[in-house]
């Protein structure tokens, strides 16, 4: 099954959980209703940057597992202003990975999974 | 014309938000994401004492209040247009940094670890990516679920999913069998690490 976007060469890492069973994660939107440019990754919006801890993460979306992790992202100068997205996450979303600190993962979504209509923008 | 290198990843969100850095002499810097020149990440960097710093690191300090303590007000701002391992150039700025809108909110803290989600152990414990740990208890913490076990191999620490509530029953100094989910995570360094979540215990 293809992903969204075009992964490196064993990228998900083989540590990356394929996702079986419904969970929700939250992500940073700027629109609402959610577009798909909302869930484009750090290296389709910026192509040329290298400034990354790897390329399989750059190309990965960050979600969090906790709400108020993401709320806190948003009074950060350049993220200020964005929206807090609940995703449903259900088997057939792709791969996914505790990443970083906090309640930080990265998810590998597969290009056959319908994000937008499974992401509700909640009033924060 | 002053550089600085990346030394920790503190914060990430589609991208490096939050590092650490020194320069040539020692000296301790914090830098966090403003906005972005093309396809390449500006950072404000200001000066910071090691001591806040590492107040900073264990969410004892507000980011907004690390930034204001910059030695003499000096703050800079570098644009990150190589690799992690490249250096940074830190561009001096004039005026006060209240006076721009490069400040995060106050209160913002830096999160700590948040144990995996059910699902995780779960599906680990349904692969069979299951460790038994034996030793005794060399501490339990109620509050954030962290525990650690005197075994054979030396301590193993590890979390539990429920937080503190899994540790019920637990007495410090006695010696049990715990039943551990092995999750498998990455740093901010993107180096593989391996959690033990506790699943269950029984006396040994």
């Amino acid at each position: 099954m293809p992903y969204r976007e075009p992964l490196p060469e064993g990228c998900p890492p083989e540590a990356a959980e394929e996702i079986t069973e419904p969970r929700i994660v939250y992500r940073l939107v700027r629109h609402n209703p959610p577009v798909d440019d909302d869930f484009r990754s750090q290296r389709a919006e910026k192509p040329y940057a290298r400034f990354s801890t790897s390329e399989c993460q750059a190309r990965g979306l960050s979600v969090f597992s906790r709400r108020g992790d993401a709320e806190k992202q948003s009074t950060r100068p350049n993220l200020r202003g964005m929206m807090v997205c609940r995703v449903s996450l259900t088997p057939g979303a792709g791969r996914i990975l505790k990443t970083s600190g906090g309640s930080h993962y990265t998810w590998w979504p597969l290009a056959s999974y319908d994000i937008n209509a499974n992401c509700q923008v909640d009033p924060v | 014309m002053k550089t600085v290198k990346l030394t920790a990843v503190l914060d990430y969100y589609d991208g490096i938000q939050i590092f650490a850095a020194g320069d040539a002499i020692g000296g301790h810097y914090i830098a966090t994401a403003i906005d972005a020149v093309g396809d390449f990440d500006r950072y404000l960097v200001v000066g910071v004492r090691p001591a806040r710093l590492r107040e900073l690191r264990a969410g004892m300090l507000d980011l907004r209040t690390l930034l204001l303590e910059a030695p003499g007000g000096e703050w800079y701002t570098t644009i990150a247009d190589g690799t992690i391992d490249d250096p940074l150039t830190l561009e001096p700025q004039a005026g006060p940094l209240t006076a721009t809108d490069y400040l995060p909110e106050p209160g913002f803290l830096l999160a700590g670890d948040a144990p995996v989600e059910e699902a995780d152990l779960r599906q680990a414990l349904a692969k069979g990516k299951v460790a038994d740990l034996s030793g005794k208890l060399e501490w339990a913490d109620r509050r954030s679920g962290d525990w650690g076990l005197l075994t054979a191999g030396g301590v193993k620490s590890g979390k539990a999913v429920a937080g503190g509530s899994a540790l019920d029953g637990l007495q410090i100094g006695k010696s049990y069998r715990f039943r551990c989910a092995v999750i498998d995570e990455s740093d901010e360094f993107w180096r593989d690490r391996q959690a033990f979540y506790l699943a269950g215990f029984e006396g040994a």
